[in-house]
């Protein structure tokens, strides 16, 4: 490294920790993003955990019988105070059962009984309770039958025929565990944000505020400008994504996730082969949206083009987080799929193959010495530098 | 010395400069005068080595900006169109950063860095950063970022464009300074005040082309006019762009 180099290394790192969008840009997503992944874990966790259900029933007064049913199997009932078809298609209830006036006295006459389940079909997030309201109703039915068939002496055992019985196997940690398939997703994006504002800012940006003409004239290898730049905007990348990794550790080990006795929470070990899984790819990163910035005509443009590039890198992890893909050999060798791949066999207690980490990191570095080379020749294009 | 040997340049079909060639001399100061569009950004951006030129020769000191731009680079102090600064660094680190680019080393930098506020009279702005500075006082701060490593030869681009009336005076001060010195240097402009306010020599360009060379009395004696103004509308054969 020349002395050039580090002048423009310093200059530009001094340059992006006073720019507070840089700042924010690199620390912001660190931050933020294992928390929101924290909170999405616990949600799944959580759901389907059998509690107290709320339910509004309309009418609850001629159907003693059911009600008591209900709240002996962990219903809450409601009485309603509003509409309650209106309520559920606003959304303040979520669900709600109507108790017909005809109820009572069909019900003793022994003719089917009419209720009315209220709920919007279109929400995913209560077909839970739903269900469970249904099959409470039914199993109330069963019973009903069971007893009237029994008063006129025919055994209850006559009216079904079948009997199906559910078991689910499915766990806390089994849910957790499909939903940490998305640690992979977190960790990547997390790789191509840190550096996003200072690649701008170092390319289109000088551009676009005039000064790389001013930066041009000095007596400087375009090599020289265009490594320090990369390493100032590696350094804000190195500083983001090894924030991200330690608070998606402290998220999964302090998180409610330990209280669910998920076995996946990552040890401190796991968390440094991550990172040393995620250098190289946080090295090639930036030289890559250096690349594709100083294409762009501004400071905007680069930024749609590197927000899109972005979520590039996801297309292979969201495959990845829903169907198991079996590793290829070649795989080792594509820059952020490589890494998909090793982190996600890393989650599942795999251990890591050295050779195989050795080929993605020599691959992704190539990549990236490849961007830089292509860069520092495109500073020498009119066309570039001037911004025609 | 500064020296354009017939500099060719076209961008895609428009042909910006053609076969221009003239010689700035060192201890001159000689001013490239023209109309909006003549071509003098572009023939200057090739002797500074950001452009290369299609055909001809742009000579720094013997060394072809074309062929190798960074020797060309080292000998050469350009304050190009556009000032150009980083909003948020002060005029101290821009010259320190300036001063590292071209090679110097850290004591070097700090000692040349803190010379230049003195002489161009930047102690007030000096550890400020440039976001808040005056069209003036971020063209001083350009050009002390030229005169950094003390080049032999000096490229301005209208340097006192956009500029009020004293720091006009103050940047005409330093160019006739600059030349007094021994330096050689070149600077364009479309005002004609400027040439007979500053200049030794005069190549005026238009559409591409020089169209005369000389001392500003020359032009004068050539075209038998009594002011420059005469002259030059004389000289590139028509009023357009004589907007200053």
């Amino acid at each position: 490294m020349t002395a050039k180099t580090l002048a423009v290394f310093v200059k530009e790192a001094l340059d992006a920790l006073r720019d507070r969008r840089s700042l924010t840009s690199a620390l912001i997503y660190s931050l933020f993003g294992p928390l929101v992944m924290g909170m999405a874990l616990s949600a799944v966790a959580k759901r389907g955990s059998e509690g107290t259900l709320e339910l509004t029933v309309a009418g609850a007064e001629r159907a003693p019988s059911l009600v008591r049913y209900l709240e002996q199997n962990g219903v809450e009932v409601r009485r309603p105070s509003v509409d309650v078809r209106k309520a559920v298609r606003a959304g303040d209830l979520d669900l709600a059962l109507v108790v017909p006036g005809d109820y009572a006295e069909d019900f003793r006459a022994s003719r089917p009984a009419g209720l009315e389940l209220v709920h919007d079909g279109s929400r995913s997030d209560v077909r839970g309770p739903v269900r469970r309201v249904q099959s409470l109703v039914e199993r109330y039915s069963g019973q009903v039958t069971a007893q009237r068939l029994t008063l006129r002496g025919i055994s209850p055992q006559v009216a079904q025929p079948v009997r199906l019985a559910e078991v689910d196997v499915s766990t806390a940690a089994s849910r957790a565990a499909l939903a940490l398939g998305m640690l992979p997703i977190f960790l990547l994006m997390a790789v191509f944000i840190g550096a996003m504002n200072v690649a701008i800012d170092t390319t289109a940006g000088e551009r676009e505020r005039g000064s790389l003409e001013s930066l041009l004239v000095h007596a400087v290898p375009r090599s020289d400008l265009t490594v320090g730049k990369w390493m100032a905007a590696s350094a804000f990348n190195l500083l983001g994504v090894a924030l991200t990794v330690l608070v998606a550790v402290l998220v999964l080990r302090w998180g409610r996730l330990a209280e669910l006795d998920v076995p996946l929470a990552l040890g401190t070990g796991d968390a440094l082969r991550i990172l040393a899984l995620l250098i190289p790819l946080a090295l090639f990163a930036p030289a890559l949206q250096m690349l594709i910035a100083l294409f762009a005509r501004s400071f905007k443009e680069a930024q749609t083009y590197l927000s899109l590039l972005m979520f590039v890198p996801t297309i292979p992890g969201f495959l990845f987080a829903f169907q198991r893909v079996d590793t290829e050999p070649w795989m080792h060798t594509v820059p952020v799929l490589a890494q998909q791949v090793l982190i996600g066999g890393l989650l599942r207690g795999e251990p890591i193959d050295p050779a195989a980490q050795t080929v993605a990191a020599v691959a992704t570095l190539a990549a990236a010495a490849v961007c830089l080379f292509v860069t520092a020749r495109l500073l020498r294009h009119e066309r570039i530098v001037l911004g025609r | 010395m500064i020296e354009a040997q017939g500099l060719h340049k076209r961008f895609g079909k428009t042909v910006a400069v053609e076969e221009v060639s003239f010689t700035a001399r060192d201890g001159c100061v000689t001013a490239l005068l023209g109309p909006n569009g003549a071509g003098k950004t572009t023939s200057l951006r090739m002797l500074y080595g950001l452009l290369r030129p299609d055909g001809g020769k742009a000579l720094v000191d013997g060394a072809d900006a074309g062929g190798d731009p960074l020797a060309a680079q080292r000998r050469l102090g350009v304050l190009p169109d556009a000032p150009g600064l980083y909003g948020r660094l002060t005029a101290r680190e821009h010259l320190l950063y300036a001063a590292r680019l071209q090679g110097l080393s850290a004591r070097e930098a700090g000692e040349r860095a803190a010379a230049l506020i003195e002489r161009l009279d930047m102690k007030g702005i000096a550890d400020r950063p440039s976001a808040g500075f005056s069209q003036g006082e971020r063209r001083k701060v350009a050009l002390a970022r030229a005169l950094i490593h003390d080049p032999q030869n000096v490229i301005l681009d209208e340097p006192t464009n956009g500029l009020d009336v004293p720091s006009t005076r103050a940047m005409r001060g330093q160019v006739r300074e600059l030349a007094a010195s021994g330096k050689c240097v070149l600077f364009s402009t479309h005002i004609l005040q400027e040439v007979a306010a500053v200049c030794d020599r005069v190549v005026i360009l238009a559409r591409g082309r020089v169209v005369a060379d000389g001392t500003p009395e020359e032009l004068l004696a050539r075209t038998g006019e009594a002011n420059l103004e005469d002259a030059f509308v004389r000289l590139i054969g028509t009023e357009e762009g004589l907007g200053a």
